[in-house]
């Protein structure tokens, strides 16, 4: 919001910058193109050299300018285009602009302000919103998938609308929030997700979606990720984890100006889960089924026994194959389960936009709608959003800032996550159910799978019900005064107030609803965030060397948060859903909830810099939480940063044709962390605890939570080190950053002796340590006549390990004091155990076909053979193999944060067509495919519970095929477990997305039309990777929403 | 200019308040500040006492499904037996150590409940609560014996159990590791809450059905004693219970299983209420019903053993809810003979009523914990263990419950020596008590006689003396500092 108001007082400036008078004048006219595109540019500043006349060009790219007779030259500079200097010349004058890599006049908000991006000190980095894809998903974090070194942005479901894990320089937190504070148009935007359903046996998860589902990307105007600790720290106590600042598009004076953009995708379903065809599936059936005979009665090689003394003496009777040879040979088709869940998804956009304005009121009103159906039947998102940003002048000092935004998100859940059994979700029940089993019976009804009796039929739960409506109002107003030059007062009141409400009804097709006759779900929570803040701000420029610019504020923010919610069962009909909880002859549960909150802030900053050459920036912060209790309440946020532009240096010989910037700057700053999800005090929680003799409920109060009466702020020291250049005139030019930050007094729940009635409590935990390197660099990689092509690299590595422990740590014996935060401890897998071979001493119970795990080391113990403890009631490694195979034996092998990211972005322009593209990758990754863990390896299931499984299983280990890449199907009995046996590398290099865009020439727009655009596009087109699962970044658990690709066609017009 | 610079100050601390304490509210959690305080508020905290050792599938120990103590001792006995791997087959087959969670969570999860109950009764003890002495009295006797059960239960399956003194609890963020009780000094601590119970509850005619009475407490006194084989003190309670006059058996075996019939059969010594609402669950139905089952399908959870089913006499009247055979929803015929995956292993363990009228997966068939049946053959067993060998009233007692099972008596003649009384008696005992309490189990283990049980039925592959104890998981060894010390083998 600051940035906007400074920008349209940079504007007014700019018209007061007159000619003096009486000094004679010549009027200049001309127009400025983009060199490449041959469009028109708008907004370009036009200053007569050696003086502050200046003006910028209009939407048909042209200017008009009085300047004195006797100017000499013209400086041309625009955001996003090399700085141009031409000679006056009569007539009328034509400028074409070249695209710079980056632009140092560009205007960067840093924090309740905005800087040209040439002043800063801290770390930050800007994206224009223009650049990123918006056809195809919801959520703007998105788009910025690969897009900023350091942003680290996985991607944790590929369900429409679905979740993302949004890291600032590696997450140093441990249970407190690790997600960046996000703050559209300076107001911290406070999201809240689905609530989830109150069924007490409830069956399904929804899957995660994205937070940012609810705000309209083609609002935004920038994007601003503050990463150091000296450009967060004004945020203070929310910052820890960095800083994503939003601005939205706001209106300008002049003509209304009416554009449209409209994307149409579809998403093809591309089955890559090999689940066994039905034929081999049935054989696989007696096999499993004869394997399980020959185990269960342990017949060598599993046991001791001859087949001949199993038969005689069978566990469970003699066995004989289900299917018959005859029936396996006339066997058709099975159910295709997967083909009866999935169908092409399609993404359907429509966004209009009016922006214009007077002297007096400029405005923006933009509306948009989204729609997408995912690949999962059943899954989908629907978004609404209408905004309107509209600037009041109201008189010579004041202006009256004001933005509204309100939208409805609905989604459409179909059943998801990873569990299994009663609460197998659509994928899980689909990929599992057997072939044999009919997706609909004659009666119409939904058989089950006898042998898997709980689980339900896939095609049922496309009739469950579960819809999730958000609806968020999102409004504030600021009063701007400029009471006098250099000082601006800023006063902001907003309302941010989410509600969010949840529909589910389980019918009688499906398994849970059939047994209780239909169960209802209905779940209110209305959240709601206040907040009042006040800015004042100073600067000036002394003796033309001296820039000074302070600013101070406050704020206070509540938050007010309510929920309630009823669940019924056993209904009459499915017809009311749960529409109608009143008509239930069920049980019914009702519950609610109120929590109350608040922050208030106190803050300030000095910027100054001495003639454009060495800055210093000073930012304070006082932040206070309700969370913590009276005496640890506030906690205090100071920074500093330093910059130097050697460019400026009398000593600097290199012109700018090589080297045209070199800046070095220094930080450090505190932040701070108080997000964990509950409170620090003490309470009792009343819970129906027991049946009266009649049947009535009776109440209980069990303990709940324990006061921590030393909890405090989590608070995060980070020191940081950047050096931005730019070469060759700017065609190359990129930044350098190194950052150490300890966050130390973590927030975790920490464990307490078992025996406490209440054995956790929020403490602070210790301190970890991140240590990074970013690195970005944007070049022009060719600049011909109609032709250029750009490129930005970026590449972020980070490391994140303890740095200490709390005192009464009590690890494991593989635990160390600086174990990396997500360690990856294994034992090591040596290979498959086969017949013949010796049992290993330490593995007394293992059988041929299962993994072999190395004894690499042991306790010391005591005389009774007890492990001993060392001063700090530690165990202690003996440092040699002890014939057991226990925790001494885990080793740590790796990082589960992969060990560097990075993306790549091309732009391409050539005539009136562009190409966009870009990619991202993470590299040094090591995981287990979820999906082949359940699915691929143990063929006993198929006997057992009925249930499919991919081709994988029948390179099985068995007697007969002793196979040394893959165990048993009886693995899973070992209590020596897996070791490291089926972890892969899971590098990627995902080319997230490519686009096309043709402009129609001139001729064609018949003066109506100032612009027509057709695109098309791609995401998500191919992947590079040696992991064997579906998708190394959407695999986060077994049978996960499947990541397919998708094409867009769009179309876009301004008026 | 300093007008406005001082102003903004001015406005800013309007705004924040300075440093006024910043509020927070959670209208859903109850402040110490305010509780307990009233006889309402101790009566809530008895009733947080009956919470764990109610039936439910996440948090009350005696829930009929994986997650509770019946079934998890059960599948050791022959009674119920899982298939191949996965957590039940593995119990059955004695296939676990510390990393085993289906074995090691029942102390994970329940033994803090120790320690509340503890941090309890020092409350009340303290207490200047307005209540009458009666109140107060009652109260503590209810909570020493909920205390006394679930040590009991925790005891019975690991060995002796840290059981924190209220000065650790009363500053819980001091880390202070605890050594388990000596054994001594457990059945101690478990004899003395129970006997607080025996003298402090109501008799059972007094008491609302479903809480604690005395008679329940010398029940519970009486499977401790059977526990630690103190003979006199067994017959000594058995002889109390029978002097009350209060119970007696009950003529219709399988129609104490009938929905809410627990609540007037006047055999039963403690039985936990369930209702359809959830707040104690039974879903035994849903367990030991197969998914194609006629009626009312279940989730097929987990089977008999055939060996059990044989080891009945064929006139009792005990096994009639063992399901040998059914025609399943999809037309065919399952029998012994075609038993396909459903009753490979064995019967369907039904037990109880089908409650066929549910409109739930949970029932409203009480869990019967206690009955006096276990009184009578209690007795039997001391009777014989003091004298040595089975007198006639012992073998009257066994044959009491035979004749109401329908089946014939026994002669006395044919089981004169101890050992063959004896097994006789353990056979008996699992053909009246099996899906109840799982005691079966420790009866076993009192004549060393579970480890040979589980070779029998799932051979002899993992099947181990030392795993009688189970074991503790490695974070109770970890967070002892040295001073928690593992059951034997399991290091």
């Amino acid at each position: 919001m600051l940035l906007v108001i400074s920008a349209i007082a940079g504007i007014d400036n700019f018209e007061r910058r007159k000619v003096p008078a009486g000094i004679p004048v010549r009027t200049i006219q001309g127009t400025v193109n983009d060199a490449n595109t041959s469009l028109p540019i708008e907004g370009v500043t036009i200053t007569v050299k050696g003086t502050t006349i200046a003006t910028k060009t209009n939407s048909r790219g042209e200017f008009t300018l009085t300047a004195p007779d006797n100017s000499q030259s013209l400086v041309i500079s625009s955001i996003g285009y090399i700085l141009t200097e031409i000679p006056i010349s009569s007539g009328s004058i034509s400028v074409k602009l070249t695209p710079s890599a980056t632009d140092l006049s560009e205007v960067v908000v840093v924090g309740y302000e905005t800087m040209k991006k040439s002043d800063l000190t801290g770390a930050i980095t800007t994206i224009n919103a223009d650049k990123l894809d918006k056809a195809t998903a919801p959520d703007v974090s998105r788009m910025l998938q690969g897009k900023v070194a350091g942003l680290q942005i996985l991607q944790n479901s590929a369900q429409p609308g679905g979740g993302l894990d949004i890291l600032i320089r590696g997450g140093g937190s441990i249970n407190a929030s690790n997600r960046p504070l996000f703050v559209v148009d300076g107001f911290p935007i406070y999201e809240v997700g689905q609530p989830e359903g109150t069924d007490p046996l409830r069956y399904y998860t929804e899957g995660s979606l994205g937070t940012l589902n609810s705000l309209n990307p083609n609002d935004i105007q920038t994007v601003t990720v503050l990463k150091d600790a000296s450009a967060t720290a004004i945020y203070g106590s929310r910052a820890a984890n960095g800083v994503v600042l939003i601005t939205t598009k706001r209106g300008a004076t002049g003509e209304a100006k009416i554009s449209y953009s409209g994307n149409y995708s579809v998403q093809p379903y591309d089955n890559r889960w090999k689940l066994l065809p039905f034929k081999t599936w049935l054989q696989t059936h007696n096999d499993a089924g004869w394997e399980n005979f020959l185990y269960q009665n342990q017949v060598a090689p599993w046991g001791s026994r001859t087949l001949e003394e199993a038969e005689a003496n069978p566990v469970a009777g003699l066995y004989t194959p289900r299917f018959s040879q005859a029936f396996i040979d006339n066997a058709e088709q099975g159910t295709d389960w997967l083909g009866l869940i999935t169908r092409t998804g399609s993404t359907m956009q429509h966004n209009v936009s009016i922006s214009g304005g007077s002297e007096g009121v400029k405005y923006l009103l933009s509306g948009n709608y989204f729609k997408q159906d995912g690949v999962v039947r059943n899954s989908g998102i629907e978004r609404g959003s209408f905004r309107a940003n509209v600037d009041i002048k109201l008189n010579r000092i004041m202006k009256l800032v004001t933005s509204l935004n309100y939208n409805r998100v609905t989604n459409n859940n179909s059943q998801l996550g990873n569990d299994q059994y009663e609460k197998s979700g659509i994928i899980t029940a689909a990929l599992q159910q057997g072939p044999h089993i009919r997706a609909r019976d004659e009666t119409g009804g939904y058989p089950i799978n006898p042998d898997a009796a709980i689980q339900p039929n896939p095609a049922s739960l496309l009739t469950m019900t579960d819809k999730g409506r958000q609806e968020k109002l999102l409004g504030d107003v600021a009063l701007d005064i400029n009471p006098v030059n250099h000082v601006n007062i800023n006063v902001k009141w907003g309302i941010d107030k989410s509600t969010f409400k949840r529909w589910m009804y389980t019918p009688t097709t499906i398994v849970r609803g059939r047994s209780e006759q239909g169960v209802a779900d209905v779940i209110n929570s209305d959240n709601n965030h206040y907040l009042l803040q006040a800015t004042a701000s100073y600067n000036n420029t002394f003796a033309s060397k001296h820039k000074v610019d302070i600013l101070v504020g406050a704020s206070r923010e509540r938050f007010i948060d309510d929920m309630d919610a009823q669940n019924a069962t056993s209904f009459i009909t499915d017809a009311f859903l749960m529409y109608n909880t009143g008509a239930a002859t069920g049980k019914r549960t009702l519950s609610s909830s109120h929590v109350e909150s608040e922050i208030a802030s106190l803050f300030g900053r000095l910027n100054y810099n001495y003639e454009s050459k060495y800055y210093f920036t000073f930012s304070l912060r006082n932040d206070g939480t309700s969370l913590f209790v009276q005496g640890h309440q506030w906690g205090l946020f100071p920074s500093a940063a330093l910059a130097w532009d050697i460019t400026r240096e009398s000593f600097f010989k290199f012109s700018p044709e090589k080297i045209s910037q070199l800046k070095l700057r220094l930080s450090y700053g505190e932040v701070g962390n108080s997000s964990i999800g509950t409170n620090a005090f003490a309470a009792y929680a009343a819970v129906p605890a027991y049946l009266s003799g009649t049947r009535q409920r009776v109440i209980g109060v069990r303990p709940d939570r324990l006061e921590n009466p030393d909890l405090k702020w989590e608070t995060t020291k980070e020191f940081n080190v950047g050096l931005d250049f730019g070469l060759l005139n700017s065609k190359v030019s990129g930044s350098f950053e190194y950052f150490n930050k300890q966050v130390s007094d973590l927030l975790d729940t920490k464990l307490l002796q078992s025996y406490q009635p209440i054995n956790s409590v929020i403490a602070n935990i210790g301190a970890t340590r991140v240590k990074g390197l970013e690195f970005t660099i944007s070049t022009l990689n060719l600049s011909r006549k109609d032709f250029s092509w750009r490129s930005t690299l970026n590449i972020s590595r980070y490391k994140t390990t303890w740095d200490n422990r709390a005192p009464d740590w009590k690890p494991s014996i593989f635990e160390k004091d600086n174990d990396p935060v997500k360690a990856m401890f294994y034992r090591h897998a040596e290979g498959i155990l086969q017949v013949g071979q010796k049992v290993p001493d330490a593995q007394p119970d293992l059988l041929p076909g299962q993994i072999i795990i190395s004894d690499v080391d042991g306790f010391v113990r005591d005389d009774n053979g007890d492990p001993i403890v060392d001063e700090k009631g530690r165990f202690v490694l003996s440092g040699s193999s002890d014939g057991l195979i226990d925790d001494a034996d885990y080793t740590l092998i790796g990082d589960e944060s992969p060990s560097f990211s990075g993306g790549l972005t091309n732009s391409i322009e050539y005539k009136r067509f562009s190409l966009n593209f870009s990619f991202n990758g993470v590299f040094g990754r090591i995981m287990e495919d979820p999906n082949f863990m359940r699915y691929g390896l143990d063929a006993s299931g198929i006997f057992s519970g009925g249930q499919n499984r991919f081709v994988n299983v029948l390179d099985r280990w068995t007697p007969t095929n002793p196979s040394t890449t893959q165990p048993s199907s009886y693995q899973g009995s070992s209590i020596y477990g897996n070791g490291d046996f089926f972890l892969q590398k899971a590098w990627f290099i995902r080319l997230q997305n490519v686009s096309l865009e043709y402009r129609l020439p001139d001729y064609l727009l018949k003066g109506i039309f100032s612009r027509i655009g057709v695109q098309v596009g791609a995401n998500n087109l191919f992947l590079i990777t040696p992991y064997k699962g579906m998708d190394p970044e959407t695999d986060v658990y077994a049978a996960a929403y499947p990541n397919m690709r998708m094409f867009t066609f769009g179309l876009n017009f301004d008026f | 200019m300093k007008n406005i610079i001082i102003s903004t100050i001015l406005l800013s601390f309007l705004i924040t308040g300075c440093n006024k304490e910043l509020k927070y509210v959670d209208t859903s959690a109850i402040n110490p500040n305010i509780f307990p305080k009233t006889a309402k508020d101790v009566q809530a905290m008895v009733n947080a006492c009956y919470y764990p050792v109610r039936g439910a599938w996440w948090d009350g120990i005696n829930t009929t499904s994986e997650r509770g103590l019946m079934m998890t001792k059960e599948l050791q006995t022959g009674v119920l037996r899982g298939g191949v791997g996965g957590d039940d087959g593995n119990n059955t087959s004695m296939n676990y150590n510390p990393q085993t969670e289906a074995i090691t969570f029942f102390y994970d999860f329940y033994h803090n409940s120790i320690s509340t109950m503890t941090s309890y009764i020092g409350t009340i003890e303290n207490s200047t609560i307005d209540m009458t002495d009666q109140e107060k009295q009652k109260a503590l006797a209810e909570m020493h014996t909920a205390r006394g059960l679930l040590c009991y239960d925790l005891f019975d399956l690991y060995g002796p159990i840290v059981v924190a003194p209220l000065e650790a609890l009363e500053n819980p963020l001091k880390d202070q590791p605890l050594a388990r009780m000596e054994y001594n000094e457990m059945v101690n601590f478990i004899e003395a809450d129970l006997q607080a119970g025996a003298q402090g509850l109501p008799s059972p005619a007094d008491v609302e059905y479903g809480r604690f009475s005395t008679g329940f407490a010398r029940m519970l006194l009486i499977r401790l004693y059977l526990h630690e084989k103190q003979w006199d003190k067994v017959l000594a309670q058995c002889d109390t219970i029978i002097n009350m006059n209060h119970y007696q058996i009950d003529p219709d075996y399988v129609g104490m299983w009938a929905v809410r019939a627990a609540q007037n059969s006047p055999e039963v010594i403690w039985a936990i209420p369930c209702d359809y609402g959830a707040t104690s669950e039974n879903q035994w139905q849903m367990m030991s019903l197969p998914g194609n089952y006629p009626l009312q399908p279940g989730y097929g959870v987990i089977q008999s053993s055939w060996w059990f089913y044989d080891s009945f006499e064929e006139n009792d009247v005990r096994k009639t809810n063992l399901i040998t055979a059914y025609t399943g929803s999809d037309g065919v015929e399952y029998n012994r003979q075609n038993p396909s995956t459903f009753l490979n292993y064995g019967p369907r363990p039904l037990k109880m009523d089908g409650d066929w009228d549910r409109t739930s997966e949970l029932s409203e068939v009480d869990i019967i914990q206690y009955r006096y049946a276990d009184v009578l053959l209690s007795k039997a067993e001391a009777i014989a263990n003091i004298n040595g060998a089975p007198t006639q009233e012992a073998m009257d007692l066994v044959n009491q419950i035979r004749n109401r099972a329908n089946i014939d008596d026994l002669p006395l003649a044919e089981y004169a020596s101890l050992d063959k009384f004896i097994d006789m008696l353990l056979m008996e005992r699992g053909h009246e008590f099996w899906c109840e309490n799982g005691e079966y189990r420790a009866d076993l283990i009192r004549y060393n006689k579970l480890t040979e049980r589980v070779r029998l039925i799932a051979g002899d592959q993992f099947a181990e003396d030392y795993k009688i104890l189970y074991p503790f998981s490695l974070p109770n060894i970890i967070e002892g500092k040295g001073a928690f010390v593992q059951n034997p083998g399991y290091n």
